[in-house]
């Protein structure tokens, strides 16, 4: 899976620039990037949407679940006619669950 | 059974649900202005309160409208069911079983995965509805695929892929070829759910449409790579297909073209470091920070560009049309009639 490293529930979870990732039941998407500071947007099950912004070290709730910001990144730079989905797979920030 | 006049079915009922639409639009705008104007006559001071009062009157019209549309939905979900006939179980009436099961032959090889992704059998199960929602992307960067997909879904339905069930195989056909594949489709390896382009009500044909696409685009690896609408839109309905290049466009040729009931697909540019004005107005608009695709849903009454998000979620605010030119890049679109 390209989100979450193996093993059930995931215990990282890897936020990338192109697509949701699921954090337990939630799913976390990319709102905005001002590195290192990242905006996280999280949509709960129930219909719940959260969005702010991140450091690492900051904490957030998903899925029922709490996570530590491990780390940032920028997104790469690219052509302004850049076709869709490209640079999708960027990883802007990695989260480490905390408890289950 | 006949295709045709099927087709032509969904085409009639499609535009009906367009045309339902707009006149719900029309409703609901005239009945939030009376609202607010009973509001006032009746002594409710402030704006506030008339326009609580008018939010819950016209949350009546919505209501209405959703039961409209999705009664239209499963009627056109049933017409799309009779091109796509799932199989029997077992023989047909007054056939005995091939013993043993004859294989398909030509099945395409199965297309390479991301890591962490590994295929498991699933039968094609059809939706219960077609519409936007009926396609939401995974965890793949293909949202050209899928903001195609969406966008035939809601203005075009007839010109969707035929996906059948024939034996030990799902054939999806596309204008000029057919994919015969494995009835396997990626899944989580963690937790067996599906990985990449799913449907809300977790039927298959949206994952069987995505594998034919990935058979063609040389895996789903390759489709991570993003890529143009435009050619999603054309493999998918064989109908003639174009980009307008929103910078160099005026606001009527825009809004017409969002107007116009064509499938259409939005690319946004990416918001990245040294673009500050870009990257607050994506965020005014909730857009992703990076070069997206939105199907295109039309314009409100203001004139503000209507967007689907093909993530299923975090939908952009309406765009006015002058910011839409300076955060968009293309719009690419097919003909949805068959005279063009």
């Amino acid at each position: 899976m390209t989100t979450a490293e193996s093993g059930a529930p995931a215990a990282r979870v890897r936020v990338r620039l192109g697509y949701p990732a699921a954090a337990g039941a939630a799913a976390i998407t990319v709102v905005g990037v001002d590195a290192p500071l990242v905006c996280l947007g999280v949509d709960e099950p129930g219909g719940r949407e959260t969005t702010a912004w991140y450091a690492p070290g900051n904490v957030l709730t998903a899925g029922g679940v709490r996570w530590r910001v491990v780390r940032t990144s920028a997104p790469p730079r690219l052509a302004p006619d850049t076709p869709p989905g490209s640079g999708g797979d960027h990883v802007v920030a990695v989260l480490e669950r905390l408890e289950r | 059974m006949a295709e045709r006049p099927i087709r032509a079915a969904v085409q009639a009922l499609t535009l009906l649900r367009a045309g339902v639409g707009a006149e719900f639009e029309a409703v609901r705008a005239a009945t939030a202005g009376r609202a607010e104007g009973v509001a006032r006559a009746v002594g409710v001071d402030g704006a506030r309160p008339a326009a609580e009062l008018a939010r819950s009157i016209t949350a009546a019209v919505d209501d209405a409208a959703g039961a409209v549309r999705h009664r239209l939905d499963a009627e056109v979900a049933g017409l799309l069911a009779l091109l796509h006939p799932a199989p029997r179980p077992g023989p047909p009436p007054g056939l005995p079983a091939p013993v043993p099961p004859f294989p398909t032959p030509g099945l395409a090889t199965e297309p390479a995965l991301t890591d962490g992704v590994r295929y498991a059998a699933h039968p094609l199960t059809l939706p219960a509805a077609v519409g936007t929602e009926f396609a939401g992307q995974g965890a793949i960067s293909d949202c050209h695929l899928v903001a195609a997909l969406c966008t035939v879904a809601e203005r075009a339905p007839w010109l969707l892929p035929a996906v059948t069930a024939a034996g030990d195989a799902v054939l999806v056909d596309v204008p000029g070829r057919r994919y015969r594949l494995h009835p396997t489709l990626p899944v989580d390896d963690a937790d067996g759910g599906f990985a990449y382009a799913r449907s809300p009500d977790g039927s298959t044909l949206v994952p069987y449409v995505e594998k034919a696409f990935a058979v063609y685009g040389g895996g789903y690896p390759a489709l991570a790579g993003g890529g143009l609408p435009a050619e999603a839109l054309y493999w998918l309905t064989g109908r003639p297909s174009y980009l307008l290049r929103v910078p160099k466009a005026d606001d009527d040729i825009v809004a017409a073209l969002a107007e116009s009931g064509q499938p259409a697909v939005a690319c946004s540019r990416p918001f990245d470091d040294g673009d500050d004005a870009g990257a607050a107005a994506a965020l005014r608009y909730h857009l992703a920070p990076v070069a997206h695709a939105y199907a295109v849903r039309g314009l409100d009454t203001e004139r503000r560009v209507l967007l689907h998000n093909p993530w299923g979620r975090r939908h952009p605010r309406p765009v006015p049309l002058d910011v839409f030119r300076r955060l968009f890049t293309r719009i690419d679109w097919c003909e949805a009639d068959d005279d063009g």
